[in-house]
């Protein structure tokens, strides 16, 4: 079902945008809609137009023609959207990220609680921090932070407020294999308990995969829809067969709450088969 | 209230260390304490571990710790003016609108009346700030030395005219879109210079004003103090102006975006 306007969360339609000088537009008529609940992938090669169309979301830039509409108002940078999580590099200049260069991290993380003033959310803080390694990293200025400690933040800042929507620009990008591993933690953890929309632009077939249930590839400024990656299988656990076809979030997330449920003394048996062998995953 | 309170929140996160304008009042003090008149020679007077000005006052020490004080008050005057104004208030300003400085307050429970209200305080809490102690200043100076606070008092009224024109004019023009540092360090050289050019401006253009044009310096070398009170009131006023207008723009801004979610 094509989702209607009322019902939708983000509604692009007949988007183009170009950059000034270029010789043809980045994005070409883009149409997307989405829902609560959504999660998005977005591909495509270098330079087809995936963060340019984030920024664009954001309102950082403006389109050449066509709308944007988030949570019902038309997307510009006058509007203000608390219930959107951002994370990735918004910047004009390379590796800015987005965040306020003169501010220390305990500054902006106790901005952010002050404007909250709940109990949940400067504990929820400390947390994150710890689990994030920033905590020792408090008091430095964001600006003498490296490129993978201010991600680090905005992953941070997005968690700490846990959005309805949340914009993914090559989250992972340049973070380390434990903290990559704590995010997507947090990832799965929020769509297991909330209603969590997801806008994931990525390189890697893996993560797309295994957060999002819709695909579209951008190329030649077209934004296409694109089959995704399912795997056929059967799981077995005390002699009880269930088959399935899922992708490969929805069969971690299987596998997972099984051995929460505490049935891991009991042999568990995974068959898979990839619908698509050919693609990396 | 629940803007002002926010704007407030995020002010007083970044922004929580004044001892810069203590740095002056002491500064100050310490020109009241150690002022001391030697008589050189007659009728003339000098400043005891300054040799800034020798005086002829015609024999009237009054008038002579009050030039004393109108030229302390210039020295302060242009420390902070060209040491804080720029690096504190105008930068902070022209800062506040790029996308590194603004897009994570866009993702957090604010509006653009906040953000406003929160570029006003950048300008206005240091303005008062300094306000209030270069009068406490004044006040120490006129008991220590036994001289009329009126007489003194006039150029404190200058330099809050300056910082509230100055903050002023970088919030009007830092609003205009564009992604170019180069554009936004203009601004800041600008908003620091359009109220001396005012000056400029009013010797060679609008005579006829001269009662009432703006003006930000401590004193005049033609008038002194309150003469020229008129005009240190009409950058202030210019300064509030302004600053209402930016305000009032946003707030429609917000009621208009309200109307249309409605």
């Amino acid at each position: 079902m094509i989702p209607t306007q009322s019902t939708s969360i983000l509604v692009i339609k007949d988007l183009v945008f170009h950059y000034p000088n270029a010789s043809k537009p980045i994005l070409d008529k883009v149409n997307l809609a989405i829902s609560r609940g959504d999660r998005i992938g977005i591909i495509g090669g270098n330079g087809s137009g995936k963060s340019t169309l984030s920024k664009l979301l954001l309102g950082i830039y403006k389109p050449k023609s066509g709308t944007i509409s988030l949570f019902g108002k038309p997307a510009s940078w006058r509007v203000h959207y608390p219930d959107v999580g951002y994370i990735g590099d918004p910047g004009h200049n390379a590796q800015e990220l987005g965040l306020p260069t003169t501010y220390t991290i305990r500054q902006i993380v106790d901005t952010l609680c002050a404007l909250y003033n709940t109990d949940e959310i400067k504990e929820k803080s400390a947390m994150l921090l710890a689990n994030l390694g920033l905590t020792e990293l408090s008091s430095r200025r964001i600006a003498n932070l490296s490129t993978g400690e201010r991600k680090r933040l905005m992953v941070c800042l997005t968690f700490l407020q846990m959005p309805d929507f949340i914009i993914l620009d090559e989250p992972f990008d340049g973070l380390d294999e434990s903290i990559i591993i704590f995010i997507k933690s947090l990832l799965a953890n929020a769509l297991a308990d909330h209603t969590l929309t997801l806008f994931l632009i990525s390189h890697s077939k893996v993560e797309i995969d295994t957060f999002t249930n819709q695909v579209y590839r951008l190329q030649e400024g077209i934004l296409q829809h694109e089959p995704q990656h399912f795997f056929t299988g059967e799981l077995k656990v005390d002699d009880v067969s269930t088959p399935f076809t899922e992708n490969t979030g929805q069969v971690m997330g299987r596998m997972i709450k099984l051995l929460e449920s505490g049935k891991n003394n009991n042999q568990i048996i995974l068959h898979l088969t990839s619908d698509n062998p050919s693609k990396d995953a | 209230m629940h803007d002002i309170r926010s704007a407030w929140i995020i002010y007083k996160n970044h922004f929580p260390a004044v001892y810069q304008h203590w740095s002056v009042i002491t500064s100050g003090l310490l020109m009241t304490i150690f002022t001391v008149f030697t008589h050189v020679e007659k009728e003339q007077y000098g400043v005891f571990l300054f040799s800034i000005s020798v005086l002829d006052v015609s024999g009237d020490p009054i008038s002579a710790l009050q030039l004393v004080f109108f030229d302390y008050f210039s020295i302060v005057w242009a420390v902070v003016c060209i040491g804080f104004v720029p690096v504190k208030i105008l930068v902070p300003v022209v800062q506040s609108y790029t996308v590194s400085n603004s897009l994570w307050l866009r993702l957090a429970p604010t509006n653009i009346f906040t953000l406003a209200l929160y570029r006003v305080l950048l300008v206005m809490i240091p303005s008062l700030s300094f306000g209030l102690m270069t009068s406490l200043w004044c006040g120490v100076f006129s008991l220590v030395h036994g001289i009329p606070y009126s007489m003194i008092v006039y150029p404190v009224y200058s330099l809050l005219a300056f910082i509230l024109f100055t903050g002023s004019i970088s919030i009007l023009m830092a609003g205009r879109p564009t992604t170019l540092m180069e554009v936004r360090y203009a601004y800041v050289f600008l908003a620091l210079i359009i109220p001396v050019l005012f000056l400029l401006l009013k010797n060679k253009l609008v005579y006829k004003f001269d009662g009432i044009f703006p003006f930000v310096f401590p004193y005049r070398a033609d008038k002194l103090g309150f003469e020229t009170l008129p005009g240190t009131i009409t950058a202030i006023v210019m300064g509030v102006v302004l600053i209402l207008f930016v305000l009032g723009i946003n707030y429609i801004r917000i009621l208009s975006q309200k109307n249309q979610k409605q």
